[in-house]
């Protein structure tokens, strides 16, 4: 430790004396951005939609714009990026990270997909202090994290921020008379759904509304009408099904079947996707789901269409998220103006960054302020909760019956 | 009444696994081929259901005069270029499987690669028979029952073609002893090459039928090869009955194990089964071998 | 041997890597004739007959039936143009009846029929190999002798001029030994033409009007039984290093 800290001093003092000299008359040719994302095996489908395809969309609209603005060069840089497929494998993303770092030796790295490989490669980045902006992660554990991995940004909802305004409805609900307040939960038996559900049944105790069903059901499950019959039973009148996409496709198509409609019906992971619109229609109006963006933020259209133009095909949330994330780190290196990751990192944590998908802070890493529920309105997804949100919309309800 | 519910959804849902199941059983069990691929058939059967209802409205069932040709010859096509010739290098049989698995896991990722380029990864579906339909007063939906009734048909069909028919005696007996059955003047490369044909053949049935209620995507493949596996192990290798059944007892199982214990068993409850079978009859519960 | 063979083999031979199985053998089956091939252990017997029947493939030489080139057809052509065999280690169908084995051989072989006819021809022969009184059990379920029955009443059902048994008499008690010659005798005078490999000494001086003895893969004597048995240098090869 000691004897690292004083080499890095001894490298920086040379690259200080050297620096003005050389850097002005040299400026990189490109600004070099790895990552490792899944393109193959099971995480491949999230993973190009959400998360491949806005690194691509991004740096293409950088570089149409001559690059990022380095002040310190005096002039844009471009972007050139460096890409491998971790094959949906947590280790060989850990082992591409670093050798993205060691072997490429790339300026910055951009996260992978998914909670579990997000948490497994952000040692990685603080190991060799490259800052990274997660997106596709929610879990308990990074409330915790903050202090132990400087340069770790969290910016999506996480489960507890994500449910407390759900119970936080369905209290008032109860208490303007709208519902009795009985909740039923169902949820996949994964870390997400896990968390999802506890941070739930803690925050209806809190208060003060009535669990009257929670209960699990594994991933890949290929019938949950039973359970559905069940919860029905019980004439809950409000149904929160945290759920990953072939569930939450399969849960509210059983739901529709058995004519199961509360006034309150949320959906998990899935329920934004450009999928459930064309299977469900006019059907999904109502439908509550975890997550949403600022329909209202400036450059989001501009962006739709830049997206249909590149893929051929509509954006949803995480998306239109994750291209946010992007926007962040672009201001954050163009505040600082080169590419000192130190530097980088500061400024992520200490600014406030207007993008496409929300407003964004990061207190303790986490991006505390995040949306936590959307709700299917017309053919949108707008924001309802937190309600003091720049452009949140005031709640549907009841849900329209199927 | 809810348990009675819980019940037929389980056979809905094993009558699924059953039809999944089959044609693995043709691929597996007579042409003696371990296809990894196999479920990447059932995608390609759900993306052509899903791509011409939406880009031509044309009904998903319409769709399977297209798909279940496609697959047929695809399928030949894989067995005679690409598996035949292992045959012939391969010295004995244990070393001809694991050509086989090698083989066809490589051709797995070059399907599910060319989709995903394709068709991009994200999760489908469409709304098709998604329709509720009483049965002794449970209500089941259409496009589920639709599924089963294929399996049964079909698992019937097969079973008579085997028993009953002269090219059914032939397969019978190149699933049992090809080297033996080749001596007794049956075509046995060609009689393997189209029960290959066939098992895809049933493959893309399954995955236009499963893509009316379940959602997918161009990795979903791998699923139900593993699933299909299962089942024709516990039913017994070359056993269509036997398949069906398997499938049936596993998805009542699933669905009693949820109802009366708890839904985040069905998982567990499928492999425990699974571990008893293979504990108990090695052979597949309706083998006689 | 006057008149034109019925199977004429030439030059045949096959190596397994650096073991020459079959190094160049000729012979020749009249028609009606009983020959048979005998020789130690490993001596490429067996060899012979999966060559002739397109079991596995020649390295080269001919074999013809009738004046009709089988090397190069697949098995299941050799066997349609009427060669028939059994195998040493029996290969029945065991998870078909004893009728569903023998209508196998009836549907595929020479002049195939319906499945109504052949059920009725099946039936008589089962009857001639004295199987009758099994046809519906289960080919797992019968003992030693049946399976070697059932095997024998197959190659039978798809109608072969040359039947190729491979030591079918072996692991039979006297009595059945008895019952066996004189099945294949009267097969002989039905009109079939047999080549069998034996090493009962006993069946073949009963049985065969000629003798061709094989040794590390090649003939090393051939000619009328006694003769041949008698022979010096046959009981050499036979008592002395017995994997040749
Ligand atoms: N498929 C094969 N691959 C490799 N070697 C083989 C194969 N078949 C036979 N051989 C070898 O060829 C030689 C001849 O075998 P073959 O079975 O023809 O002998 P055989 O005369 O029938 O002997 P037996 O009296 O024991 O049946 C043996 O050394 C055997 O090991
Ligand atoms: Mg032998």
């Amino acid at each position: 430790m000691q004897r690292r800290t004083v080499l890095k001093g001894g490298v920086s003092l040379l690259a200080a004396a050297g620096a003005p000299m050389v850097a002005r008359a040299q400026a990189p040719k490109s600004i070099r951005i790895g990552y490792a994302v899944s393109l193959s095996g099971p995480y491949a489908p999230g993973a190009q939609s959400t998360t491949w395809s806005q690194y691509k969309l991004w740096a293409k609209d950088v570089n149409d714009a001559g690059g990022i603005f380095l002040k310190k060069h005096d002039r844009k840089v471009p972007i050139e990026l460096i890409d491998y497929d971790d094959r949906s494998q947590i280790e060989e993303a850990i082992r591409l990270v670093e050798r993205l770092i060691l072997n490429d030796k790339v300026d910055l790295v951009l996260p992978p997909w998914g909670t579990a490989t997000n948490l497994a490669t952000a040692p990685v980045f603080n190991k060799h202090e490259y800052p990274a902006i997660h997106y596709t992660a929610s879990a308990m554990r990074v409330r915790q994290l903050g202090p132990r991995w400087p340069y770790s940004f969290w910016a999506l909802v996480q489960p507890d921020n994500g449910t407390e305004p759900l119970a936080a409805m369905c209290a008032q609900l109860k208490k303007e008379g709208k519902i009795k307040g009985r909740i039923a939960i169902m949820h996949v038996a994964d870390q997400l759904g896990v968390e999802m559900a506890t941070a739930m049944v803690d925050a209806c105790k809190k208060a003060a509304v009535e669990v009257v069903y929670n209960k699990s059901y594994p991933l890949g499950v290929s019938d949950l009408q039973p359970q559905i019959r069940e919860v029905m039973a019980l004439e809950p009148d409000a149904f929160f099904c945290f759920s990953y996409p072939t569930d939450t496709f399969m849960v509210t198509e059983q739901a529709q079947v058995v004519g199961f409609s509360p006034p309150i019906f949320y959906t998990g992971v899935g329920t934004p996707f450009p999928a459930y619109v064309a299977k469900f229609g006019a059907k999904k109006n109502g439908v509550l789901l975890y997550g949403a963006v600022d329909t209202t933020a400036p450059g989001q259209k501009e962006y739709i269409e830049r997206h249909k133009a590149m893929f051929n095909r509509g954006v949803e949330i995480g998306s239109i998220g994750t291209y946010g994330t992007l926007q962040i780190l672009q201001k954050a290196i163009e505040q600082v103006g080169e590419i000192d990751r130190k530097k980088i990192r500061d400024a992520i944590a200490s600014g406030t960054f207007e993008t496409i998908a929300d407003v964004y802070t990061f207190k303790d890493q986490v991006h505390q302020t995040a949306w936590a529920v959307g709700q299917w309105q017309g053919d949108e997804v707008v924001g309802i909760y937190p309600a003091d949100k720049r452009g949140a919309k005031p709640l549907m309800f009841p849900k329209p019956k199927w | 009444m809810v348990l009675f519910e819980a019940i037929l959804s389980g056979v809905l849902v094993g009558g699924m696994y059953g039809l999944i199941a089959l044609g693995l059983n043709l691929q597996y069990g007579i042409a003696r081929m371990m296809n990894l691929a196999y479920g990447e058939t059932l995608m390609g059967g759900a993306f052509t259901a899903f791509w011409f209802l939406t880009l031509w409205r044309i009904d998903p069932l319409a769709s399977l005069l297209f798909s279940v040709p496609v697959a047929f010859c695809g399928n030949w096509l894989i067995y005679r270029y690409l598996l035949t010739p292992l045959v012939r290098r391969a010295a004995n049989r244990d070393v001809l499987e694991a050509d086989t698995i090698l083989v066809t896991f490589g051709l797995l990722f070059v399907f599910q690669g060319v989709a995903l380029v394709q068709w991009g990864g994200e999760y489908r579906g469409y709304t098709y028979l998604a329709v509720p339909v009483h049965v002794l007063g449970a209500t089941v939906a259409l496009n589920r029952v639709l599924a089963f009734v294929a399996a049964v048909a079909l698992a019937l069909a097969l079973y008579w073609l085997l028993r009953a028919t002269r090219l059914g005696g032939a397969l019978r007996a190149i699933a049992i002893d090809p080297v033996a059955a080749q001596l007794v003047a049956i075509d046995v490369p060609r009689l393997s090459a189209l029960a290959f044909a066939a098992g895809g053949a049933i493959m893309a049935v399954a995955g236009t039928l499963v893509s009316m209620f379940l959602s997918f995507n161009a990795s979903i493949g791998i699923v139900y090869t593993l699933k299909a596996l299962i089942v024709v192990i516990m039913g017994g290798v070359g056993r269509m009955l036997g398949c069906l059944a398997a499938g049936l007892i596993l998805g009542v199982a699933e669905a009693l194990g949820a109802y009366l214990v708890d839904p985040g068993l069905t998982l567990a409850i499928n492999f425990a089964l699974f571990l008893l079978v293979l504990l108990v009859r090695p052979q597949g519960l309706f083998s006689r071998g | 041997m006057t008149a034109e063979p019925l199977l004429a083999i030439r030059g045949l031979r096959k190596s397994f890597g650096g073991l020459q199985a079959v190094r160049g053998v000729d012979l020749d089956v009249a028609d009606g004739a009983i020959v048979g091939l005998i020789g130690p252990n490993g001596s490429g017997k067996t060899t012979v007959l999966n060559l002739v029947t397109g079991e596995i493939a020649a390295d080269g030489g001919s074999v013809r039936l009738a004046g009709q080139e089988m090397i190069g057809l697949p098995a299941f052509r050799v066997c349609r143009s009427r060669i028939a065999r059994t195998f040493q280690l029996v290969r029945i169908l065991p998870g078909m009846t004893t009728r569903e084995n023998v209508m196998v051989g009836r549907l595929f072989g020479a002049e195939p029929t319906t499945p109504a006819r052949a059920r009725d021809e099946v039936g008589a022969l089962l009857e001639c190999v004295g199987l009758a009184a099994r046809a519906d059990q289960a080919g797992s379920q019968l003992t030693y002798i049946d399976q070697k029955r059932v095997e024998l009443a197959r190659a039978l059902a798809t109608r072969p001029r040359v039947l190729l048994l491979d030591e079918w008499l072996a692991g039979l008690n006297p009595s059945e030994l008895q019952i066996g010659i004189a099945l294949i005798r009267r097969l002989r005078d039905e009109g079939v033409t047999i080549v069998m490999i034996e090493h009962v000494m006993e069946a073949i001086r009963a049985l065969c009007d000629h003798v061709v003895v094989m040794s590390a893969g090649a003939l090393i004597a051939s000619g009328a039984p006694d003769a041949v048995l008698s022979d010096p240098e046959v009981a050499r090869v036979y008592l002395g290093e017995d994997d040749a």
